[in-house]
């Protein structure tokens, strides 16, 4: 029939009125992401002070990350990192650290928002590294601090 | 009556008035919007106000706050009166729009005449906003606004005339008055749609929205303008939107039937009118824009015979009903 066309469109259309938007307000709303969702990593630590670490500063990581992102220095005559520093700048949050990580030193988070002012800001050291948190939602108290410098 | 208090009284209408466009174009533009934002799945303003009323009003402010840009190589005169000009008929028309029983500012025996005559001016508006910008876009979107308005104006005022046939008047009032007994959107479908079409190019709303074409000649005649020149053209493209809506209202909806009292008669009207202006928004959020060639073919081929008809068989039957009456 001659129009149908556009009653169908128009049909189309209030349809879409009388439904509930798909649009999440961020930032006051979040969505949900996946548990596999890739985010920053942790580092485990053992014990907190003094810090102690479950990485031995070995640097398999190092070796194995694609991008060059992480660097690792070991520290002379104890099995733990002196340096460990991620610039996530370059880092593509693929997850390969982890999983060739023979300590299981390493431990993936939710927390995928983070911003910085300069390029300096996206590199994180071992000591911000322990802070994330495992789940997006779940902010320790330090956090904001930490954010905040 | 003192001749200075006339003429302050005939100053605060005038306030009035203005003031009235502007509330409604803001009030249309969050309208557009919201009905917008929720035809996308989206929600459209939300931050300022409840539901983000307050949104176009401080769109409003920033557009007037802006540095008023003429750029070099303009045609200055043209330039600065195209935006000016596009409210002259947007604002005489108000002064002749009946919103209830007596509650219209000008009541003359020809109003709906000298509406659809001063709605043309527009189209002058628009090819001086083309010319005088110096810009090839802008040319080409002012040219295609005058050739849009002048080729869609023809079946809807044709269409306009079997309302006026039936009525037997010219007087806004008097056809709603002749519309106690049934809507003539009933008698007269094919003329409500045609009116309605021919309106929604008059008034460049998409998908008839050739002279802006956003993706084919950028925004056509008000690529230069900017500030309060551009708001200029873009409350008067919403207010331009309300008079047809309105007027369409006044045609075929009944106006204000079947209240004669002036409160609810502008209450029912508004309704009826703000009821139009959601279906062209509806059809706005619908439809792609036409292509320029179609868009003539449907103009010139298919609305213009149709309402050349409609005016025919209506002009037969209101003479043989006449007839038989003995008038």
């Amino acid at each position: 029939m001659l129009g149908a066309g556009l009653v169908q469109g128009l049909k189309t259309t209030l349809r879409a009125f009388f439904t509930k938007p798909v649009t999440i307000l961020w930032p006051y709303q979040k969505v949900p992401i996946a548990s596999q969702g890739q985010g920053l990593i942790r580092l485990r630590m053992t014990q907190l002070d003094p810090p102690v670490y479950k990485c031995t500063g070995c640097g398999i990581c190092a070796s194995n990350c694609p991008q060059r992102c992480i660097s690792v220095e070991k520290k002379g005559g104890e099995k733990q990192p002196e340096i460990y520093t991620v610039n996530y700048g370059l880092c593509m949050f693929c997850r390969i650290c982890i999983d060739v990580c023979p300590f299981d030193a390493l431990q993936q988070t939710q927390e995928h928002e983070f911003i910085g002012e300069s390029r300096d800001d996206f590199i994180r050291r071992k000591e911000e590294l322990a802070m994330n948190s495992v789940f997006a939602d779940e902010k320790t108290a330090a956090e904001p601090e930490e954010n905040a410098k | 009556m003192v001749w200075w208090i006339e003429l302050l009284w005939a100053l605060l209408k005038l306030v009035i008035a203005v003031m009235f466009i502007f509330i409604t174009a803001l009030i249309l533009i969050w309208m557009l919007r919201k009905v917008m934002g929720h035809m996308q799945y989206r929600r459209g303003p939300r931050h300022h106000g409840p539901h983000g009323i307050w949104q176009t009003i401080f769109d409003a402010i920033k557009l007037l706050g802006k540095e008023d840009i003429i750029p070099n190589g303009v045609d200055r005169w043209t330039f600065i009166a195209a935006p000016i000009i596009i409210f002259v008929p947007t604002l005489t028309i108000f002064a002749f729009l009946p919103f209830a029983e007596k509650i219209v500012a000008t009541n003359i025996e020809i109003s709906l005449f000298f509406i659809l005559a001063v709605m043309g001016i527009s189209a002058i508006s628009l090819l001086m906003a083309g010319w005088g910008s110096n810009n090839k876009y802008s040319l080409l979107g002012g040219l295609r606004g005058a050739a849009q308005m002048m080729s869609y104006e023809i079946p809807m005022v044709i269409a306009a005339m079997g309302v006026v046939l039936m009525a037997g008047s010219m007087n806004l009032t008097e056809i709603v008055r002749a519309q106690t007994k049934i809507w003539y959107a009933v008698p007269q479908a094919v003329g409500f749609f045609i009116f309605f079409t021919a309106s929604l190019a008059e008034i460049n709303s998409t998908p008839f929205d050739m002279p802006e074409a956003e993706s084919e000649i950028v925004a056509g005649f008000n690529i230069e303008y900017s500030g309060f020149r551009f708001a200029a053209f873009f409350l008067a493209e919403f207010v331009n939107l309300f008079i047809v809506c309105a007027l369409a209202a006044l045609l075929f909806l009944g106006g204000w039937q079947p209240f004669e009292n002036p409160v609810y008669g502008t209450i029912i009207f508004l309704v009826k009118t703000y009821a139009l202006i959601f279906f062209a928004m509806w059809v706005r959020s619908t439809f792609p824009r036409f292509r320029i060639d179609q868009f003539m073919d449907f103009g010139w081929k298919v609305l213009l015979p149709l309402s050349l008809a409609n005016l025919f068989i209506t002009a037969v039957i209101v003479l043989v009903v006449d007839r038989l009456r003995g008038v």
